[in-house]
């Protein structure tokens, strides 16, 4: 009853304040819907590059004269590495029937045999979530197994998703530095403005009453929730239409295929992330403006 | 109950408010602050319900020196005294039953013994059929019984009342004051500021004369 109470003066509270409370829930809204939109395009990025790697597939050559041991030790770096799907040991017999199936070539007319016309080779195709360090790892071990060659891959292309990675991380972070300030300044500000003289009343009337700290910020706390959620599902609702209806029409409309072949990935632990963070941003926004005024009120006094 | 040694009130802008105060209260005493305005009634009676603290000087409360109290203490103490205020203060979006109730809420009691107490008061004050209204829809007189309803709602043992008939006619005045002076004789200590002084005369209690900041002797 005691915490219900509490609630229904901060919904009381709220809807006194509903003017202040809207211009603060729009605020919300737009550092939400951007801050989703920017999200749900670098996911979309990491996924398209994502996929383009796992397309790609490696070619381990191994030296001519790599014995059986040699093979079945670049077998178990390459079974235990993470990152790669799948991989396959290709012979020079294997490969010899191969190529002479497909071209019709044969060996025994220049009196050559399969394993000096062809390297044995193993060939992989990593899965979408090979990381840099992986990736490394596996080039530093096949290096130090003797029967290592070389190994073919389109290292640009692989190269280019590591680093898009790591930027996506750092966009991400400025993303949510962002997000974090917002909510908190709006937030603080809004309790600002919400605390008018008969708020500062009733706040000095809780403390006078032997309220603790909990009983003076739960209605400001939930207020602000509130102000966060309908903001945040404001934001939310609109970046998804647009991310399903409008970024599409544009890349229709400017025949800017990259766009076109994106494929359209929520993730729906950013959302979550990024509630959270207004929430609890917004939160010591509460906190922090409260007990400012707290102090205040005994300034005023002293 | 309340003893204050040599209490002097500053304020920021250099303002003094009070000046060597003593004071000895019992428990069970009723007593009258009085003075013209200006002279620290208020000020006197916000050191005593802990709104503000003395700038210099000794005040004990329930054998407590209220300098030297932890936040834990100072709520804990702020728990037994009862406040009743000239303008009443009663918060506008609630109704009767859960501005009486708001004490309880803060003490954290169970909801039967919330819904017993705040009904018991407001017999007391005569107004348990307006538990539904806002105090906005009531009188002067009445809002003013709904604040000393939240102020007895606790049982205190000490209450205080800061011009509680400043905003009444004389008839509504000695109503509160009867209520004031009938919590006083069930064992409350009752202080009560006020520059009414014909209230002083009737009700021939002991008096404290305040002016400009000192007690003054009479």
């Amino acid at each position: 009853m005691r915490i219900s109470f509490f609630l229904k003066r901060a919904v009381l509270n709220f809807l006194r304040n509903k003017y202040n409370n809207f211009s603060s829930i729009v605020n919300v809204a737009v550092v939400s819907f951007f801050s989703i939109l920017i999200l749900f395009v670098i996911e979309n990025a990491i996924e398209f590059v994502d996929r383009l790697v796992s397309e790609n597939s490696a070619v381990i050559v191994l030296k001519d004269s790599a014995t059986l041991e040699d093979i079945k030790g670049v077998e178990e770096i390459v079974s235990k590495q993470k990152g790669i799907e799948r991989y396959r040991y290709i012979s020079p017999t294997h490969a010899y029937e191969e190529l002479k199936n497909a071209f019709g070539l044969s060996a025994e007319v220049a009196d050559l045999k399969p394993e000096r016309l062809l390297p044995p080779l193993f060939e992989l195709k990593f899965s979408r979530y090979m990381e840099r360090e992986d990736f490394e790892r596996l080039k530093m071990q096949l290096s130090q197994n003797i029967a290592f060659q070389e190994m073919r891959v389109n290292l640009d292309l692989i190269i280019l998703s590591f680093k898009f990675k790591e930027y996506s991380i750092y966009f991400k972070g400025i993303i949510i530095f962002i997000v974090c300030i917002s909510s908190f300044y709006i937030l603080s500000n809004t309790i600002g403005l919400n605390l008018n003289n008969n708020r500062r009343e009733e706040i000095e009337l809780i403390e006078l009453l032997g309220g603790d700290s909990l009983d003076i910020k739960i209605p400001y706390i939930v207020e602000g929730i509130i102000v966060v959620s309908i903001g945040f599902l404001l934001g939310l609702f609109i970046a998804f239409g647009c991310f399903i209806t409008v970024l599409p029409y544009i890349s229709k409309m400017l025949h800017f295929g990259v766009f076109s072949f994106t494929p359209v990935v929520v993730k729906s632990i950013d959302v979550v992330f990024v509630y959270l963070v207004l929430v609890i941003s917004g939160f010591f926004g509460v906190v922090k403006f409260i007990n400012r005024f707290i102090e205040g009120l005994y300034e005023e006094g002293n | 109950m309340i003893r204050a040694f040599h209490i002097y009130k500053y304020y920021q802008k250099g303002q003094v408010a009070l000046v060597d105060i003593n004071l000895r209260i019992e428990k069970g005493d009723f007593l009258f602050i009085t003075g013209p305005s200006g002279a620290g009634k208020t000020t006197l009676l916000k050191l005593i319900y802990l709104r503000e603290f003395p700038s210099s000087g000794q005040l004990l409360i329930e054998d407590k020196n209220v300098l030297h109290l932890k936040r834990k203490e100072l709520e804990e103490l702020r728990r037994h005294i009862g406040v009743v205020f000239q303008d009443f203060k009663l918060i506008p979006y609630l109704t009767v039953y859960e501005n009486v109730a708001l004490p309880l809420y803060i003490n954290k009691e169970p909801e039967y013994r919330v819904r017993q107490r705040v009904f018991s008061a407001l017999d007391y004050v005569g107004l348990v059929h307006k538990t539904s209204k806002f105090p906005l829809q009531l009188s002067g007189g009445e809002q003013q019984r709904i604040g000393i309803a939240r102020a007895i709602v606790r049982n205190p043992t000490l209450l205080v009342a800061d011009e509680p008939t400043g905003n009444l006619d004389y008839e509504r005045a000695i109503e509160i004051m009867d209520m004031l002076l009938d919590m006083n004789t069930r064992g409350a200590t009752v202080i009560v500021a006020t520059h009414n002084l014909e209230i002083i005369k009737r009700y021939n209690k002991n008096t404290v004369y305040l002016k400009e900041g000192r007690i003054e002797e009479r």
